[in-house]
């Protein structure tokens, strides 16, 4: 065996363990500017939507600030600026992320849908919605799971389970912190999905189908409009995409997150 | 012109006719709504479609025609003012750690005598207020149900509301499995499917007025699921089995049921009466009959 046969090995071993591990290291997380488009895929109109910015919360941390304009042009049939982390596509199986949000006080509320956080699938049939989107309609935050167990030349949006979770009034000015523990399942009666916002336990499914057959899971945040804005622009602040293996606990997805403040050990509900 | 006299089978039939449209009506009387006192009516009658029938139009109703109660003591149960002042009668429900277990459980129940829906849509309404002095702690208190009548299998109900610590959850479970051990792959509890749906962080001396739209079903990809919470939709679901192959059916139940040991030593709360509905009722309807009316509230805060 040679020299760089040997090291092509290890580092592959060293990538699957990164997969595995905890907070994951190799995939997502906090890059600089100049290394964002090693790290992340950006959807949108226009490469200056997306922006690195301070902490609006004052932490001093970078973060990212997302815009969209009503005059945008439409990407992939839908305005929007979002990122996702590249080489991440988790088919089966367990996996924690973690995505956080700010909403700034300059948001105008519209009874029209913007999805701010995702875990989209990337190659299910088409027009089959995302297993798991988190999304501001008019005053309220809401979480939108959606499913389906048949094979994909049956499953359509129409015969898909969809569930809608209410989490409450939305507050500006303030971080959102989702971290998401999937057992993602496409097989009946299988799967499990938690989640905590903010360290609340809010949704808990065990035994219970979260996907569709031959989906491959890929976080997302940003703006996304499935429909109309209703509104002349929108901004939006996120943190980094986080990503955990296995054996990743929330507390160490909160440690890793704007929220880290405020959510610790003493206050995660289990 | 002759007169017919009718028979009794005629009758009976007459009875269970009316009994059966009831059922499918909106708002359902002859299975729920309020009553007026606790004493037993005076007047028992033998047949439940006579029963029916007379609940459907009477006007002073009497807890024993439509309810049951489920307590080691009678008097655990009371109806009183609603604490609201709103002049409505309520339902307070009290229980003891030191009460006899019932079938197992620390309970004071109220479920409803007649009403049990296996397969399709039945509405339900049910209210929970937590009074000033509720202790709030890190074990669970169902304060209302929608349960199963069980087969072999003792599972948990499909929905259920549960007072845990100061957070106010709904919970579900459901499995598409055969219900009596029967196949290759039966339903356990192990394999029940579970969610926990946080639904608000409790305030006391406020009425939770729940509205459920339920289209019962335990086949794969048919079923449906809303809840309303003081006028706003909670949870929604759709093509998602929600039940179990259930026996009599599935049935309302509100009131105090504490799992496992009793970790406070004493629980008081006051639930509305539980109203039913038929396919064709509306939200309007079923709100109505509520302590929260129609009006609707603020969206609940689900975190801090």
């Amino acid at each position: 065996m040679n020299f760089n046969r040997k090291l092509c090995m290890a580092a592959g071993l060293l990538a699957v363990g990164a997969a595995q591990a905890q907070i994951d290291t190799a995939i997502g997380g906090t890059v600089d500017i100049s290394a964002f488009n090693k790290r992340y895929g950006l959807s949108s109109a226009n490469i200056s939507n997306l922006a690195y910015v301070l902490d609006p919360a004052g932490s001093g941390r970078t973060v990212l600030r997302t815009t969209v304009n009503s005059t945008d042009a439409n990407v992939g049939a839908v305005k929007r600026t979002d990122f996702y982390p590249l080489n991440e596509s988790r088919t089966t199986g367990l996996r924690w992320y973690g995505i956080s949000v700010y909403i700034p006080s300059s948001w105008v509320s519209h009874p029209n849908p913007t999805v701010i956080a995702q875990i989209d699938t990337g190659t299910t049939a088409t027009n089959l919605a995302a297993p798991l989107s988190l999304l501001v309609r008019g005053n309220a935050l809401e979480l939108d799971l959606n499913s389906n167990y048949l094979a994909t030349t049956s499953a359509t949006a129409n015969n898909s389970a969809s569930e809608i979770i209410k989490l409450g009034p939305v507050v500006t000015n303030r971080w959102y912190c989702l971290v998401v523990r999937s057992d993602w399942q496409p097989t009946l009666g299988a799967g499990g999905l938690t989640m905590w916002m903010n360290g609340e336990k809010v949704y808990n499914a065990v035994n219970s189908t979260n996907s569709y057959i031959g989906a491959a899971h890929v976080p997302r945040t940003g703006l996304m409009f499935p429909g109309l804005m209703g509104v002349t622009q929108r901004t939006l602040y996120t943190d980094f995409i986080r990503l955990g293996g296995a054996t990743t606990t929330a507390l160490q997805m909160y440690q890793a997150s704007p929220c880290a403040t405020f959510v610790n050990g003493s206050n995660i509900q289990w | 012109m002759h007169s017919i006299k009718p028979t009794a089978p005629i009758l009976l039939g007459m009875l269970l006719g009316a009994a059966a449209t009831s059922a499918v009506a909106q708002i359902d009387l002859a299975r729920s709504g309020k009553v007026d006192t606790l004493s037993p009516n005076p007047k028992p009658l033998t047949y439940v479609s006579q029963n029916l029938s007379r609940n459907a139009t009477s006007t002073y109703r009497y807890f024993d025609d439509l309810y049951v109660l489920s307590s080691a003591n009678p008097a655990r149960l009371a109806l009183v003012p609603d604490p609201l002042g709103s002049g409505r009668k309520v339902f307070r429900e009290t229980l003891y750690k030191t009460d006899p277990l019932v079938t197992g459980g620390s309970r004071t129940e109220v479920s409803l005598k007649y009403e049990y829906v296996i397969e399709g849509v039945r509405w339900y309404a049910m209210s929970v207020l937590f009074p000033s002095d509720w202790i709030f702690h890190a074990s669970p208190t169902v304060v209302a149900q929608l349960h199963t009548s069980q087969k072999t299998l003792a599972v948990p109900p499909p929905v259920s509301f549960v007072a845990n610590g100061n957070d106010l959850n709904i919970e579900l479970h459901y499995n598409y499995r055969d219900m009596n051990g029967a196949g290759g792959d039966p339903a356990t509890r192990a394999n029940t499917g579970e969610q926990l749906v946080r639904a608000a962080k409790i305030q006391t001396n406020k009425w939770y007025c729940f509205v459920v739209q339920a289209n019962w079903s335990y086949k794969p990809g048919v079923g449906s699921l809303k809840i309303w919470m003081n006028g706003n939709v909670a949870y929604d679901a759709r093509n998602a089995y929600n039940a179990y192959q259930t026996w009599l059916g599935n049935y309302p139940k509100v009131g105090l049921y504490l799992p496992g040991t009793m970790q406070v030593p004493s629980r008081t709360i006051y639930t509305d009466f539980i109203t039913v509905g038929g396919p064709a009722s509306t939200y309007e309807q079923m709100a109505a009959a509520t302590p929260c009316g129609t009006t609707v509230s603020a969206t609940p805060a689900v975190i801090k």
